[in-house]
């Protein structure tokens, strides 16, 4: 339970990837805070500039209705992190739950949870995810909602099995004999011990939830008023072969944010878990292209 | 073997039907109407809409509807497509064969160079290859598939016009058989290679990490103090031994193949079953969206039965047991 | 040199609108590989002198199967296009003379109180073998027209009966005089009723695959999702007629493909609704297409305000908020110069109705400042960051949406709060339709139809306020009511005009819908295509030929 502060921080130090993409991670957010009350323009105003190419006066371009690109670059950091914290911090939230009652429950209740999360793992994600937002609704908080209810069987099989683990471990089987109640045991020991194991998870998850927003954004089924990196990609492939500035940059920005946070998450799983530095095996999910 | 295939077909079931219930649910409770999105922009005449909602069955009970829908299916009738005015099986088995052609020789391609990168990485783990490897596998899961695609139109297709910009063949066509394939590998580059890319990360990364697992089991070094030479204990022991979850990836690769090209499809035009789909979706074409919910669950829940048939085959240690990796 | 095929067989997401209009750059790059290979197709200028060839092949790209074939079940583009060379109505609406012209009906007669109408057949014969008689028409226009097809809906309300007696006059009866019957009448595409009595129209034969029609081409052919073949009908009743041997509609569902293939000349001819005006404009400018001129029915992108709700309601606001809007910029940016801003409420390529001294550039300049203090005087002064907030709703992933972001923007400049909310397609229109509306603003164009009573009465007549693509404002006017009634029932022009004038006054006064832009569509087709001419949205093509 117990950790130092080296250890704590040991995994940030250990490569330089991990740490430039910390940097990176750090100034995006700060970028997201703050830019909005820097920047002059709003992400809505249309000028006569249409599709002009980057130069000083905007430095990312504008797009087909004169806006500054540079201006909804920033404000689609916004959503696109909004969305990638939430909809990973739902699906990781339900995950621990789903899998930690399954894990130690056990009988049948970890068969009807584990049947649903394999249910959940074998459909077809992305065509479920764009039936979804499409046939309910493009509002932000369904997109969040989809992308979470899609990703969150992957959390609760890994809890699953830190919690088995974790359960038969000897301190464990002495609360219980003390007599605690099942449930206490579950909430102040068992999930506790579990979390180490779901760390890694939170980074990947972030990052796989922001690839899910931008294909969604992407063909078209996010709100117009809600700018994210997809919304602007799918901007861009409509002005592919005369503006190439808003596809390059956009789809370039995400590239970035989900490369560095999948490098964060490996660094993370390799120090908490040092037999994988030989193996380098993260359980992942695999990504649909 | 039998009796395995039949229980794990009867798992099966369950879930497909789950899937086509969403399917079903999902179209019913949508806002929208699916009826003025086939009248198109025009005041119908009173009782028109209502025609065509009963021609269509609509105007029936939810669940009447849902029985409908299963009773049909049952006899291999997936319905009638409003948008395409033509029978939703038709049109799915037609755009399923384009899909398979852009989408196996992709899948086949991938899973052999992510092998072979794989093996590289985990041979030489630690080395400067080996960093190669695991930088390409990190940028490949990074990265946006539809935007990569996107740059290669704008290189390949824009700038240097090597490659067709979007569809699968060339309008005029060809006349001779060996011309008609030849077009369809030129249209086939870039979408492949997109796919090719795409897939090969992610069996690269398994591939690496199950080799690397397996160098460090003790029969592995039990075989190398024995002195067999290198190349036979990687061929006979290691990679015969990490396969399995090779084997599943790759399988979940190909159980996604229907699925797996929605945003490829869409951005090079390919006329499969993903733009198939998002063109279905916004066009409210309910038959349409519910036959390719079916299809896809249908062909993962197969490539996964034949994946738990083949660890057996595989991987002799799990002959008689059967568990699932 | 490498030919450089262009390549087809894609779908096309709706949203691929603009993607479509990019193409213009890209046909700058490629194209110029295509000039040498596609010959004699591109270099023709002087298409226009020859007499007319007897002969050849013209292929055409369509964009998905015309599926029905028949076209008095649907309006969707292919079965229009392709349908309409198999099957023939009494009438025409010739585009370029803005006026019908006979086909089957050589002549015709109405009454002087507008209640009857008699028409005199032509010889023809059904591609059966059958000659066409008044019991076709009567059977295609009571069984097959008036029930289940949608244009026709308001003719069929008037007709009382249909005389068939004499096999070569048919003679409709009105229930009260109607203005646009012809124009009803020429989307009446005549079926034989030997063939189609006692079936169901939609899953005949006849319907899908196997037509029988008085047209000039019969189908030949068919290899679904690929091309549907068409020869020249033996026994046209038009002698000499049509000039082609065969029509070939290629399947090319992907626009951008279908541009470059019409600039490479391997398929000579694309529906506007397929192709982007700014397309149009790069295959002309190059000398690699002819735009026609004449190829659509007027058609406006107008903002419904709703008049139900308290802001939009208010006459002042609307005012103000119509001097925001910059029309110049949407034409510019969103419509790439496709069209012209709209000064009336009519449009003016209907010219016997419209009234040119309502001007809303006069009315409602563009001019941020003045509509700010319209909005101060109207009630509405700043209050903090803005005045009041407002939603403007559109259809997702369409033209539309650009209209409703730009126009956004434009609102913010004076203070106003607006939202765009985009939902799919029909969703928006539910919203718009379902009265009172879901919404402040709302974008959609609607096809004059040539005819106000078709087109233009139903954004502001009170009855059809809840009718999908009908009055989404819930405006409700009784003077308006009564004129659009009498522009109606008018049996000549001059008649109509003059309410329809009047209205065009009160209607640019209460603003409960401002035109935008009167968009322009043009089909294009290869230089060496001639003699096409239009009827409504489609080509006609029994006297092209290709020279």
């Amino acid at each position: 339970m117990h950790v130092s502060r080296k250890q704590r921080w040991g995994w940030l130090r250990s490569s330089t990837a991990a740490t430039v993409s910390f940097v990176f991670i750090v100034l995006l957010v700060l970028v997201a805070l703050v830019g909005p009350f820097v920047l002059p323009d709003d992400p809505a105003a249309i000028s006569r500039q249409a599709l002009h190419p980057p130069s000083p006066d905007a430095l990312f371009g504008t797009d087909h209705l004169g806006r500054d690109q540079l201006t909804r670059m920033v404000y689609g950091a916004r959503i696109s992190l909004l969305v990638g914290v939430l909809a990973a911090g739902m699906a990781i939230v339900v995950g621990i739950a789903v899998g930690a009652c399954a894990g130690f429950f056990g009988g049948i209740v970890d068969i009807a949870l584990m049947r649903m999360s394999e249910f959940f793992q074998v459909i077809p994600t992305l065509i479920v995810a764009v039936a979804i937002v499409a046939l309910i609704g493009p509002g932000l908080g369904n997109i969040i909602g989809v992308i979470a209810l899609l990703s969150w069987p992957q959390t609760a099989r890994v809890t699953r099995a830190e919690v088995l683990r974790v359960k038969q471990l000897d301190y464990v089987n002495a609360v219980r004999c003390l007599g605690h109640r099942e449930i206490l045991v579950l909430l102040r020991e068992v999930i506790p011990n579990s979390l180490p194991a779901v760390m890694p998870l939170i980074a990947l998850g972030v990052a796989e939830a922001i690839l899910q927003e931008s294909s969604i954004s992407f063909l078209g089924l996010g709100s117009p008023d809600t700018i994210s990196w997809g919304l602007l990609l799918h901007d861009g492939q409509q002005n592919l072969l005369s503006a190439w500035w808003m596809v390059v940059i956009p789809g370039l920005a995400i590239f970035a944010t989900v490369l560095s946070l999948n490098i964060l998450g490996d660094a993370v799983s390799t120090a908490l878990n040092p037999r994988l530095r030989l193996t380098g095996r993260v359980r992942r999910k695999v990504v649909t292209p | 073997m039998v009796r395995y295939a039949a229980v794990r077909l009867a798992w099966a079931v369950p879930t497909v039907l789950g899937i086509v219930l969403l399917g079903f649910v999902l179209t019913r409770v949508a806002p929208g109407d699916p009826v003025q999105a086939m009248i198109g922009e025009f005041p119908a005449p009173p009782g028109y809409a209502d025609q065509i909602r009963e021609r269509f069955g609509l105007d029936q009970s939810l669940p009447t509807q849902f029985w409908l829908f299963l009773t049909s299916l049952a006899s291999g009738d997936l319905g009638f497509s409003f948008a395409h005015n033509a029978p939703v099986l038709d049109i799915i088995l037609d755009r399923m064969a384009n899909t398979l052609l852009l989408m196996v020789p992709a899948l086949v391609l991938a899973s052999l160079l992510g092998m072979l990168l794989g093996v590289l990485g985990a041979r030489r783990a630690g080395t400067r290859l080996d960093t190669l490897v695991t930088v390409v596998t990190i940028s490949g899961q990074s990265v946006p598939v539809f935007w990569l695609a996107m740059l290669l139109v704008l290189v390949f297709a824009v700038q240097l016009g090597w490659f067709p910009v979007a569809g699968m063949l060339s309008i005029t066509g060809s006349d001779t058989a060996f011309g008609v394939v030849g077009d369809y590998v030129w249209h086939w580059v870039l979408p492949g290679i997109t796919l090719t890319l795409a897939y090969m990360t992610v069996v690269a990364r398994v591939a690496r990490s199950s080799i690397l697992e397996t160098m460090h089991q003790d029969y592995v070094l039990t075989a190398e103090a024995k002195g067999l030479n290198r190349r036979e204990v990687m061929r006979r022991h290691i990679f015969r031994n990490a396969l399995p979850p090779i084997v599943t990836v790759i399988g979940f690769n190909f159980g996604l193949v229907l699925t797996g090209a929605v945003l490829t499809e869409t951005v090079f035009g390919w006329p499969g079953i993903g733009s198939l789909f998002v063109q279905a979706v916004t066009n409210r074409d309910y038959p349409v969206i519910q036959g390719v919910f079916l299809f896809s669950a249908v062909v993962v829940v197969l490539v996964n039965l034949l994946v738990d048939l083949l660890y057996p085959v595989i991987d002799p240690r799990m002959r008689g047991s059967h568990a699932r990796v | 040199m490498v030919t450089r095929p262009v390549s087809g067989h894609g779908p096309r997401p709706r949203s691929a609108r603009r993607l479509v209009t990019a193409a213009a750059a890209l046909i700058a790059v490629v194209l110029a590989a295509c000039q040498n290979t596609s010959g004699p197709d591109t270099g023709a200028a002087d298409a226009e002198s020859g007499d007319p060839v007897t002969g050849g092949t013209l292929v055409l790209g369509i964009q998905s199967d015309p599926s029905p074939l028949n076209p008095n079940l649907t309006t969707n583009g292919p079965t229009q296009q392709i349908g309409t060379m198999i099957y023939e109505p009494l009438v025409y609406f010739d585009n370029e003379a803005a006026e019908p012209k006979p086909v089957l009906a050589e002549s015709w007669e109405i009454s002087d109180d507008g209640l009857t109408y008699t028409f005199h057949l032509v010889d023809a014969t059904f591609s059966n073998g059958d000659p066409l008689t008044s019991t076709d028409v009567k059977y295609t226009i009571e069984e097959v027209s008036a029930p289940m097809f949608a244009p026709f809906a308001q003719a069929a309300s008037v007709i009382e009966s249909i005389d068939d007696s004499d096999p070569k006059t048919v003679v409709i009866t009105l229930t009260e005089p109607f203005g646009p019957l012809l124009l009803s009448l020429t989307r009446v595409w005549i079926l034989p009723a030997s063939v189609f009595q006692g079936t169901d129209p939609l899953t005949n034969p006849a319907s899908i695959d196997q037509p029988v029609g008085t047209g000039p081409f019969v189908l030949d052919e068919v290899s679904r999702g690929s091309q549907w073949t068409l020869t020249r009908n033996p026994d046209y009743w038009q002698e000499d007629r049509p000039y082609l041997d065969s029509v070939v509609a290629r399947v090319v569902p992907d626009a951008q493909s279908a541009t470059l293939a019409l600039a490479a000349g391997e398929i000579q001819y694309i529906s506007s609704q397929v192709i982007s005006p700014t397309d149009v404009q790069a295959l002309v400018q190059r000398n690699q297409a002819l735009a026609h001129p004449d190829s659509f029915a007027p058609n406006m992108t107008q903002v419904f305000f709703n008049t139900t709700r308290d802001i939009t309601g208010d006459p002042a606001v609307r005012h103000a908020l119509a001097m925001a809007i910059d029309r110049e910029f949407l034409l510019e940016n969103v419509f790439q110069g496709g069209g012209e801003v709209a000064r009336a409420p009519f449009d003016s390529r209907l010219e016997w109705a419209y009234n040119d001294e309502v001007d809303f550039d006069e009315l409602y300049p563009y001019d941020p400042e003045a509509a700010g203090k319209a909005l101060d005087e109207a009630g509405y002064p700043m209050r903090g960051d803005s005045r009041f907030s407002l939603t403007i709703l559109a259809e997702g992933a369409s033209r539309f949406q650009e209209v409703a972001e730009a126009i956004r923007s434009m609102l913010l400049e004076i203070g106003v709060d607006a939202q765009v909310s985009a939902p799919e397609a029909s969703v928006a229109t539910e919203q718009a339709f379902t009265a009172p509306g879901d919404f402040d603003l709302y974008i959609q164009s609607y096809t004059t139809n040539w005819d106000p009573a078709l087109g233009i009465a139903r954004a502001y007549v009170s009855t059809s306020i809840g009718t999908p693509f009908g009055n989404a404002s819930g405006y409700s006017n009784p003077e308006v009511d009564e004129l659009f009634a009498a522009g109606r029932s008018g049996t000549t022009e001059e008649e109509r005009a003059e309410p329809y004038r009047q209205v065009q006054e009160i209607l640019a006064e209460d603003l409960p819908v401002m035109p935008l832009i009167e968009t322009k569509l043009n089909d294009a087709h290869a230089p060496n295509v001639n003699g096409v001419w239009y009827a409504a949205n489609w080509g006609q093509w029994q006297e092209a030929w290709v020279g």
